[in-house]
């Protein structure tokens, strides 16, 4: 990958808030990323919930089938 | 990371649970907050006319998914209606195994949209705009 081509997909992570970006000490060209968790955590917790979502109409289902119907 | 997995075992044949589960989703249907696309007017849900469809008390539906696939007794798939411009599916499977059948509920596509506030679905976002509304939960 070519220097400007990571230089915008760095751009676009930093616009959606998954890396931030600190400058590098002395060297004003110097950029570090780091990715942030938060964003991820926040993706997990939402299936997450969709998990438990099925989990419990499915354990309803079963006990609707165990009592049959 | 965008699928979601739920399974249980039922002491029938599959043609059974098939038949339970669709026939009879409303006899099951565990009734949530996050159960219903209008928890106000919602009073029950069925598998009609190739939709899922949930029903009003006024007499008015809203169709919440369309089916794909209806294979009795191995397979049920149908397409989220809710999410406008995500591309979720569920699929349903119907395995015979020792004392039953298990039945696996797939739920593919979370990524194409964020959850609310409240954890409901409601309208859709592209993964980008749904990346950007992850970031900015957090931002302070």
């Amino acid at each position: 990958m070519s220097a400007p081509a990571l230089s915008r997909h760095l751009r676009v992570l930093r616009a959606g808030g998954l890396v931030q970006a600190e400058a590098g000490g002395d060297d004003a060209r110097l950029r570090l990323y780091t990715l942030r968790q938060e964003p991820f955590a926040a993706l997990q917790a939402w299936l997450d919930q969709v998990q438990a979502f099925w989990a419990e109409q499915l354990g309803s289902f079963k006990d609707h089938v165990e009592r049959g119907g | 990371m965008s699928t979601v997995q739920a399974s249980v075992t039922v002491p029938v044949e599959p043609a059974d649970a098939f038949r339970v589960f669709t026939d009879e989703i409303d006899s099951w249907w565990v009734r949530g907050r996050h159960s219903w696309v209008d928890p106000a007017r919602a009073v029950g849900i069925r598998f009609e006319d190739g939709y899922l469809r949930e029903l009003w008390s006024d007499g008015g539906h809203v169709d919440t998914g369309r089916v794909l696939t209806w294979d009795p007794p191995h397979r049920l798939v149908w397409a989220d209606l809710i999410n406008k411009t995500g591309r979720m599916e569920i699929e349903v499977s119907f395995t015979p195994v020792a004392g039953g059948t298990e039945v696996l509920l797939e739920h593919r596509g979370l990524d194409t949209l964020p959850p609310d506030v409240a954890g409901r679905i409601r309208r859709g976002y592209s993964w980008q705009i749904a990346l950007r509304w992850f970031a900015g939960r957090w931002e302070s």
